[in-house]
């Protein structure tokens, strides 16, 4: 691979890269920022529940389950259901604020 | 610099960051022939560029100590010493592996919790192709080609790689040939097809 490719990449490409990279800053410092408050602990575990996000993105935007069987939609929705609940608790364990 | 008053804008905050964090998988959906290593420089200007635009914004709410200007200026070579040591141990943390392949698998599934962390280490096309095949039934069939295929490795049908990239993870084994060497050599004969074990 050639580093001179990056110069000849198509220009919605270059603003697609720029885009994901804005979005990951922006939580990224939403992240830091909000830590200030709930501590380092809440904030990132909390935080740490992106792949749920990225399930729910695969599930209804990529349709990377279509056809999948029972059990398969039952897990998913067992990751979920622990997801939220495992948000619920960190959530209610913070005791500042 | 701002910082939110309520818990409940602190979560608010803190949930819109798992929603952030992972937004190279959806982005790079809409990259086409585009090299994901090449995409990810993109990706990190665009972190470095928000970066300093809400240092600007959010961290220089007040004019005290706190603003970002004085904060920098206030900090001594061991803040900085850590926050670049932070920085690069996150950045290399090892879920960098299941990065996209470069034989075109877009996985916008289950490795979004290294948020963002795409790191620099190259993983050879054999080895990519390795790991493709270990994680996903499917996946291996789409690379064999034909339905009659699907239980034996057809290198001539996958994409094709150079002698080297396909082989250099041989040396690990004892034998070159591998266990499965004998069941290859039925099927393709490797004096006429390089990429055949």
């Amino acid at each position: 691979m050639n580093f001179g490719e990056f110069f000849r990449g198509p220009a919605a490409d270059h603003m697609l890269g720029l885009m994901g990279g804005i979005i990951w800053g922006t939580g990224t410092v939403f992240n830091l920022v909000a830590a200030n408050l709930t501590g380092v602990a809440v904030s990132y575990a909390i935080g740490q529940s992106a792949p749920m996000v990225a399930a729910l993105w695969g599930i209804l935007v990529w349709k990377e389950f279509q056809g999948a069987d029972r059990q398969a939609k039952t897990l998913l929705a067992l990751m979920f259901l622990f997801y939220l609940l495992a948000i619920l608790l960190i959530a209610k364990a913070n005791t500042v604020g | 610099m701002f910082v939110p008053h309520s818990f409940g804008l602190a979560l608010l905050m803190i949930l819109t960051s798992a929603i952030c964090w992972g937004s190279w998988a959806n982005t790079f959906k809409g990259v086409k022939n585009y090299r994901f290593e090449l995409f990810y420089w993109d990706y990190a200007l665009g972190i470095f560029l928000i970066a300093v635009a809400l240092a600007f914004t959010m961290g220089n709410t007040s004019n005290d100590a706190s603003s970002f200007l004085n904060n920098i200026r206030a900090a001594d070579r061991s803040n900085y010493i850590y926050t670049l040591a932070g920085g690069a141990v996150f950045k290399s943390s090892p879920c960098g592996r299941n990065r996209p392949g470069r034989s075109g698998h877009r996985l916008s599934g289950f490795d979004r919790h290294c948020h963002g962390g795409r790191r620099r280490f190259e993983l050879f096309v054999a080895a990519e192709r390795e790991c493709a095949v270990a994680r996903s039934r499917c996946r291996m069939r789409r690379h064999r080609g034909g339905p009659r295929w699907q239980g034996l490795w057809k290198p001539h049908q996958s994409c094709p790689a150079s002698f080297s990239q396909e082989h250099h993870h041989l040396p690990r084994f004892r034998n070159s040939d591998g266990p499965l060497g004998s069941i290859y050599h039925s099927r393709d004969d490797p004096r006429k097809r390089f990429g055949s074990l």
